[in-house]
């Protein structure tokens, strides 16, 4: 029993260190990202474009009905919910803080996570990957770094559509309840907003970008040569992006509370 | 000096591996490698290419080890390498252009696009290709084509030092003969140096230098007509068994 202790034990150190050692190399291949651009930029683009832009119907539609659920619960519970100083904390804690961050994560490891895994694992067994090499190009400069950085780009700026799309739902539905101007919600919205409620939202859009993007990555260059990894691959690479943006979550949500 | 080299080279995946490798190439011939026809011997193709990087030992290029650095600070040497793969690796979700272009974009940044398509025209023409495939996907392709697109990407870059590896494998006979002249071309001037692996026994007698490979070892080394006339048994059953030459003491 021990000795199979010990060999869990060593596997799973031996995945933690090729992890990081993964990471280090990502992030040193930032800097040759930038003189190769004629040929990675186009990938970098690509990706914000899949991402970012053919994402954004889904994020606008969720985005207002979490808004508009939240005026209406909010009504049914406590009549006159909306027109309370309670609503716009509720609205910045519960959207600004959590729910426009948590929620595009989800959708992007279900849209471009396992996008990303299916490609890379697809590309190994093709010799796509060995074709870079074989012309001196690292996949990791190539394909890695302009989706890590076109993730986090998009991640950040659809985290900001929902915000919007959110608050504007629910001066929608609440004007239905309460009749109240645009200029007049967006000020009471403003006026409970924090330096810190839009620096969580930034940072978690950052760390949830990287989480998704690098586990994906790394899973579907972990594919070597039979069309059958790839699923698993793609599968792996959506459970530990999920499990990873929650603790990152608590994280700093935990961190944010004591920094208020 | 050697302009390619393999010292002590050590390799070992679930595929294939070799121990203690040591080959040396020189500037300008043709190499010919040969093994039994279930030996995957194109890993020691990558070895020498940089694809794979060995456990023990050095691959030198022109002096300089291939396995230090970074692959962007090996650029220069990197530049002077060309493989033709098999199959596959022609990036699906490119055009046949842009898979042309990106070798050519990531080492001749000063070309100017029109010398580029120029270049890639005069390819596409003397290998009989109809310029209309350029903005499709390799996935619309013919394996034919798609081979032949493999070798041209390969070969817009003036390479110094061209990996073979089953070069005519799903080519139609004219292509292959324009192959075949290309690299006997190439061979005559001198300028590159070629590494050829195949399982059929078409250009070996051009190589200056055969190795015949089994069970990752190199078992000879020498000329085809050499190695045709050899007394070791291990090569007359690779040349017999996966060249369809049949060894009888009268046509020899």
């Amino acid at each position: 029993m021990s000795g199979f202790m010990a060999s869990v034990l060593k596997s799973k150190s031996e995945g933690l260190f090729e992890t990081f050692r993964y990471m280090f190399e990502v992030f040193s291949d930032l800097l040759t990202f930038r003189k190769q651009t004629q040929i990675s930029a186009i990938v970098f683009f690509r990706q914000i474009l899949f991402t970012g832009f053919d994402a954004l119907s889904i994020i606008v539609l969720i985005a207002a009905a979490i808004g508009g659920i939240m005026v209406i619960e909010g009504n049914s519970v406590l009549p006159g919910f909306t027109q309370s100083k309670i609503f716009y904390n509720i609205l910045i804690s519960i959207v600004f803080r959590e729910l426009s961050c948590l929620l595009t994560a989800f959708i992007i490891v279900a849209r471009s996570g396992t996008a990303i895994s299916t490609e890379l694992g697809n590309m190994t067994i093709n010799h796509e990957i060995e074709a870079l090499l074989s012309f001196g190009v690292s996949p990791i400069t190539y394909l890695v770094v302009p989706r890590v950085l076109g993730v986090v780009a998009a991640m950040a700026i659809l985290s900001i559509y929902f915000n919007v799309a959110a608050v504007l739902s629910c001066w929608l539905l609440s004007s239905m309840f309460v009749p109240v101007t645009l200029g007049d919600f967006l000020l009471y919205v403003f006026a409970e907003l924090s330096i810190n409620d839009l620096l969580s939202g930034v940072v978690k859009s950052i760390v949830f970008g990287l989480v998704i993007s690098l586990i994906s990555t790394y899973q579907g260059l972990q594919v070597k040569v039979a069309t059958t990894e790839v699923p698993q691959r793609t599968i792996k690479a959506v459970v530990l992006s999920l499990t990873w943006i929650i603790i990152f979550d608590v994280i700093l949500t935990i961190l944010f509370f004591f920094t208020i | 000096m050697a302009f390619v080299s393999l010292e002590n080279v050590s390799y070992n995946s679930d595929r294939y591996s070799v121990a203690n490798l040591s080959m040396k190439f020189e500037p300008g011939k043709l190499y010919g490698i040969l093994a039994p026809a279930d030996e995957p011997v194109n890993e020691v193709l990558k070895l020498i290419s940089g694809i794979v990087q060995p456990d023990k030992g050095t691959v030198l290029f022109d002096g300089i080890d291939m396995n230090v650095g970074t692959l962007y600070g090996l650029k220069d040497i990197r530049k002077k390498i060309s493989y033709i793969f098999e199959r596959g690796s022609l990036l699906a979700n490119l055009s046949i252009l842009e898979n042309l272009l990106l070798p050519y974009d990531y080492h001749y940044s000063e070309l100017s696009r029109t010398e580029k398509l120029n270049n890639i025209k005069q390819h596409f023409e003397y290998f009989q290709l109809a310029e209309a495939i350029l903005e499709e996907r390799p996935a619309y392709q013919r394996q034919q084509t798609s081979k032949l697109v493999v070798i041209i990407r390969a070969l817009l870059t003036e390479p110094e030092f061209l990996i073979l590896d089953m070069p005519f494998t799903d080519l139609e006979l004219k292509s292959k003969k324009r192959l075949l002249r290309k690299i006997t071309e190439m061979k005559k001037g001198r300028n590159t140096t070629q590494i050829y692996f195949s399982n059929s026994d078409i250009l070996y007698d051009e190589c200056d230098t055969c190795f015949v490979f089994e069970n990752g070892r190199i078992v000879e080394i020498g000329t085809w007509d050499e190695l045709i006339l050899s007394d070791n048994i291990q090569t007359q059953k690779i040349i017999k068994d996966y060249f369809e030459i049949e060894l009888d003491e009268t046509e020899i």
